[in-house]
């Protein structure tokens, strides 16, 4: 009885210690896409140049952000020379917007990195659209037994009774 | 976001268990009980009374209990369209939805951003209409549900998916079935219906021929039973207060619940010792080692060495094991089960399932 007892007061620590980890993650995820959300949103404002830089997420963005900041620049010092005031503001403003380019990317990246690890940790999205602690990784024996299972449930189901 | 609870549900003829992931882990007697008259409706303030708070006012209740034999009460050739089997709908439905209740109580998120997944035990050997039937049940309460055999459902708890034979004592059956690996077949399992109820009634047969002037009722020996089941010849004697011409005597029960408790012994481990003796002789010793005792029945003192000295006497050897949390080994069970299947396999029982009956 008392070991029992004692079972059953350790199984709840676990329990809740596992159930404290997950809703952290569960937060954490849900930042993660709300800031997604946001910084999509924004992102659609830096029209055209992010069209360009957006289908290579990641490195490929970044090196493509940073050579077109550098070409800019070179281009703005050339034009700074002689160009009239508007020109170079127009040259600042499209520098300005390389930089949130460059910085949208990096979060991207660095989003894509946490989501990957959150799911390698055990949270997932639902096809309801909710989250889900996704269970431990199942053998293939396991599975199989699984789908026999459903398919009974299936047979059962279609089954007149 | 909607949130998913996953629940594992043993639907007792006695008791009624679930076991969720949010933590809610509890039992209700399999009893549903409807207020008779307009006081009574007013006096319970609702209009229907479950469990035991069913049982403790049943006279002012009509009372019904919706499963028997550990099965849906119908009978084989009942007419879906009879008021029995509407009755037997309504009741497990209403006993169900209660369950839920009790799951959802400690929720703070709204029911309609929930979703609600449960895996159901069924008897081993429960017929095909009545595994759908409760599979109907279950769909107009769950938004996902599946069924598997009871039996089945305490080896996956254990994680004994092979060389295990699993003995679930429950009020209206006793399933049998031995594992090896793979979803046990018909000829894997054994259902008995000498249990739970048999010992109430082999009980209540022996204090009536024993003590003639005593009065009481099926519901009083069943306490008695529950508060000291044993078969052991050890231990202290067993008194009980039982009303004679209203006046509260005490009687000695110990003889009287002692074969009670036996009775359900001989088919018991004449099933072990047909699973064991079909089985492939050379994993036959595996199988003689991992007994295992769920259920309310397992509570039994005594049952354990019962069954192997028996197995010593006729198999040779035998080694039982009683599982931790006997009521509750059903349900966790068919918790985990419902935790491990995956996303798309829910998917594929709700699309197939619905689309193509």
């Amino acid at each position: 009885m008392e070991k029992n007892a004692d079972a059953m007061v350790m199984e709840s620590v676990t329990v809740l210690d596992e159930m404290l980890g997950y809703s952290q993650a569960s937060l954490e995820y849900s930042g993660l896409v709300l800031f997604s959300y946001l910084k999509r949103g924004g992102m659609t404002v830096i029209d055209p140049l992010e069209k360009m830089a957006s289908p290579v997420v990641g490195k490929v963005g970044t090196i493509v952000g940073r050579t077109f900041q550098g070409v800019l620049s070179g281009i703005k010092k050339i034009f700074s020379l002689g160009a009239s005031t508007k020109t170079a503001e127009q040259l600042d403003a499209i520098d300005r917007r390389l930089t949130e380019i460059e910085a949208a990317l990096t979060a991207f990246d660095n989003f894509e990195k946490r989501l990957a690890y959150l799911e390698k940790h055990g949270i997932i999205a639902t096809r309801e659209g909710g989250l889900q602690v996704k269970g431990k990784k199942l053998t293939e024996d396991r599975l199989m037994l699984l789908q026999t299972i459903v398919k009974e449930n299936i047979d059962l189901m279609k089954s007149e009774g | 976001m909607k949130k998913v609870i996953n629940i594992g549900i043993d639907l007792g003829t006695s008791r009624s268990v679930v076991a969720a992931d949010n933590g809610v882990r509890t039992h209700l007697a399999s009893v549903v009980g409807y207020p008779k008259d307009a006081i009574s409706k007013k006096m319970f303030g609702r209009r229907i009374v479950f469990g035991e708070e069913a049982l403790k006012n049943r006279m002012a209740l009509e009372i019904f209990r919706p499963f028997e034999n550990g099965m849906l009460k119908m009978s084989k050739n009942m007419d879906e369209k009879s008021n029995e089997y509407a009755k037997a709908m309504e009741t497990a439905k209403e006993l169900l939805k209660r369950l839920i209740e009790l799951v959802l109580d400690e929720e703070q998120v709204e029911r309609k951003d929930i979703v609600l997944r449960g895996v159901l035990g069924a008897p081993a050997l429960a017929s095909r209409k009545n595994k759908k039937a409760l599979l109907d049940v279950g769909k107009d309460v769950l938004e996902d549900i599946m069924i598997v055999s009871e039996p089945f459902a305490v080896a996956y708890g254990l994680k004994m998916f092979s060389e295990a034979l699993i003995v679930d004592i429950g009020a209206g059956t006793v399933d049998l079935c031995r594992m090896h690996g793979t979803m046990p077949a018909d000829e894997d399992q054994i259902t008995t219906t000498k249990a739970g109820d048999y010992i109430d009634q082999v009980f209540c047969d022996l204090l009536s021929k024993k003590y003639k002037e005593a009065t009481f009722t099926v519901n009083m020996v069943r306490r008695i039973k529950e508060e000291n089941s044993t078969i052991s010849k050890h231990g202290d004697s067993i008194f009980v207060e039982l009303p004679v011409k209203g006046k509260p005597e005490k009687h000695d029960v110990t003889e009287e619940l002692r074969t009670a408790c036996r009775a359900i012994v001989p088919d018991m481990v004449e099933g072990i010792r047909q699973l064991i003796a079909t089985f492939d002789p050379e994993f036959q010793n595996d199988l003689k080692n991992n007994v295992m005792l769920a259920g309310g029945g397992s509570q039994i003192v005594g049952l354990k060495k019962e069954i192997e000295d028996y197995m010593n006497a006729t198999l040779g050897y035998g080694r039982v094991t009683k599982v931790e949390e006997p009521l509750f080994a059903g349900a966790n069970g068919a918790l985990l089960l419902c935790k491990d299947m995956p996303e798309e396999y829910w998917h594929q029982v709700k699309s197939k399932g619905v689309k193509e009956a």
